[in-house]
């Protein structure tokens, strides 16, 4: 990054994360070790794509069946949400292409010369209001100064208030950029993600992130109907059953919401939790309108808490599926097997 | 959603399709394997008919045509009864196809529970990685690693099988 672009990034950035502090919750101010500056550190980690343009050389560490792959990908970034990836390694991944306009995102497979169409993988919501939601998940510390490719960073250990779940960050001091990111729990490495090679404030050009199908490409548009948040009653309503609920959650789940999403003709109930901020999924249809066969061969068979259920590794996501009362529950997330295992007892008998 | 018929699917393929069509076909694509098979037999078909040699037509085409035009016609009623007593085949196609529109729409719900039975857990999958943009801590190349290989299951060619 030139001087003149990262001074000016400072000069924004760091005013605005001070403003900010002065407003800060109570909360966030008794966590860890010098939670001020932890908070602002991490604030400005919130509003950096915002205000930084950049590109760069990401490894992306991260498990894939019984073994950890190592991705390479070319990430480029433009203010304030457009996002490019291109895929480089292992050789299945190679020319994959992302384009993320912060609207729309596209996915191009070389091998399939096929294009998917889908929703944005962009940050919702503000700064402020994110931060507020990880200082309510996490105790937040600043764990000291590392260099990462050469450039001064600020290393934040985020530790979730319940349950195991612990996120390191590596904050490029100039411009607010994480340039290493590690996601942990008690069972292990969930993946770690980190630049081997940045460039900041390069003005990238608007055309970089807008997508072109190549000729002749076949084209899928994968989008769900969903809805915003809403009670339980009118989920039930939209989805015409009963929506099962759990009786007790495990430590460290939170309930976020509940949503209807529609995939053509059928309607599932979906409830959101979070373990941390990590959100955990438990979506529900009717047992009739999904094909049970396919699902009963998948992944290797458990039985906890008097349910028997099928639970499917891929990678950095598994999948507890069952059937119960009539309906197909399928549990996703990336937390622990002991953690969803205990999510999806809580809904035996509901 | 019901099957696409041959007919769509190859207006689909020419991308003779509104806008509005050629979406609601590639959502249910996505999900449609038997519709997908259809589809690649369809461009198979295409890519042989593109294949195959052009013929030169016989010297006599253009004056036998000529002469055929320049004859005197009979009046276009009289052509019209005259072809359907000729072609009594072609006639029963055209209420068989009739009878299929008046039977569609009955046949439809039938179809829709069809096509709900072929969602599987890919589908939920990716619902889940596109909710958890709305970690603020979440690295978008890993999600995007996430969604993009989970699409990838949804139309059956996961990675790491696809062939090049």
């Amino acid at each position: 990054m030139s001087r003149p672009a990262a001074g000016l990034a400072v000069l924004v950035a760091l005013p605005l994360a001070a403003l900010w502090l002065l407003q800060l919750p109570a909360a966030g101010r008794q966590a860890g070790g010098a939670p001020d500056r932890a908070a602002a550190v991490l604030y400005s980690a919130l509003v950096a794509p915002a205000l930084i343009d950049y590109e760069g050389t990401k490894l992306i560490s991260t498990r894939r069946g019984d073994r950890v792959e190592t991705v390479v990908v070319l990430e480029a970034h433009k203010r304030p949400n457009q996002t490019r990836l291109e895929f480089l390694s292992p050789e299945p991944l190679a020319g994959r292409l992302v384009v993320d306009s912060g609207v729309e995102a596209w996915h191009y497979e070389p091998s399939l010369h096929t294009v998917f169409q889908g929703p944005t993988l962009a940050r919702t919501g503000r700064p402020r209001e994110q931060l507020r939601a990880l200082l309510a998940a996490y105790r937040l510390a600043l764990a000291g100064t590392e260099e990462v490719i050469g450039r001064p960073t600020f290393v934040l250990v985020l530790e979730a208030r319940s349950g195991d779940a612990r996120r390191l960050l590596w904050i490029d001091q100039a411009t607010g950029v994480p340039l290493r990111m590690e996601e942990r729990s008690g069972a292990g490495g969930v993946y770690t993600a980190y630049f081997t090679r940045v460039s900041f404030s390069l003005n990238l050009p608007a055309a970089l992130f807008r997508f072109r199908a190549p000729a002749g490409a076949r084209t899928f548009a994968l989008f769900a109907a969903e809805d915003g948040a809403m009670t339980l009653e009118a989920v039930q309503r939209a989805v015409g059953f009963r929506v099962r609920t759990p009786g007790v959650l495990p430590p460290g789940v939170r309930f976020d919401r509940a949503q209807a999403v529609r995939y053509g003709p059928l309607a599932a109930a979906v409830l959101r939790y979070t373990y941390g901020t990590a959100p955990i999924s438990v979506f529900q249809v009717p047992a009739r309108r999904v094909d049970g066969r396919a699902w009963e061969a998948a992944g290797e068979a458990a039985t906890v808490g008097g349910i028997s259920l099928r639970v499917v590794e891929l990678g950095d996501i598994r999948v507890l599926t069952w059937e119960e009362g009539g309906l197909r529950l399928v549990v996703v997330g990336a937390q622990p097997r002991a953690v969803l295992l205990a999510l999806a007892t809580g809904f035996s008998g509901r | 959603m019901a099957h696409h018929g041959e007919r769509q699917l190859s207006a689909y393929l020419d991308r003779e399709l509104t806008p509005e069509e050629e979406a609601a076909v590639r959502l249910h694509l996505a999900g449609c394997p038997s519709c997908r098979e259809e589809l690649s037999q369809l461009e198979r078909l295409r890519l042989l008919l593109a294949g195959l040699p052009e013929r030169p037509l016989p010297e006599s085409f253009w004056p036998d045509l000529r002469r055929a035009l320049g004859s005197r016609r009979a009046p276009a009623w009289r052509t019209w009864l005259a072809g359907w007593r000729l072609r009594p085949a072609a006639a029963l196609a055209a209420a068989a196809v009739v009878v299929l529109l008046l039977l569609v729409p009955l046949a439809r719900g039938r179809m829709d529970r069809l096509r709900a039975a072929e969602f599987g857990l890919d589908l939920f999958v990716r619902e889940h990685a596109l909710a958890a943009a709305a970690d603020p801590l979440a690295d978008r190349a890993h999600l995007a690693l996430l969604v993009t290989d989970a699409n990838l299951r949804i139309i059956g060619q996961p990675r790491g099988v696809v062939q090049r």
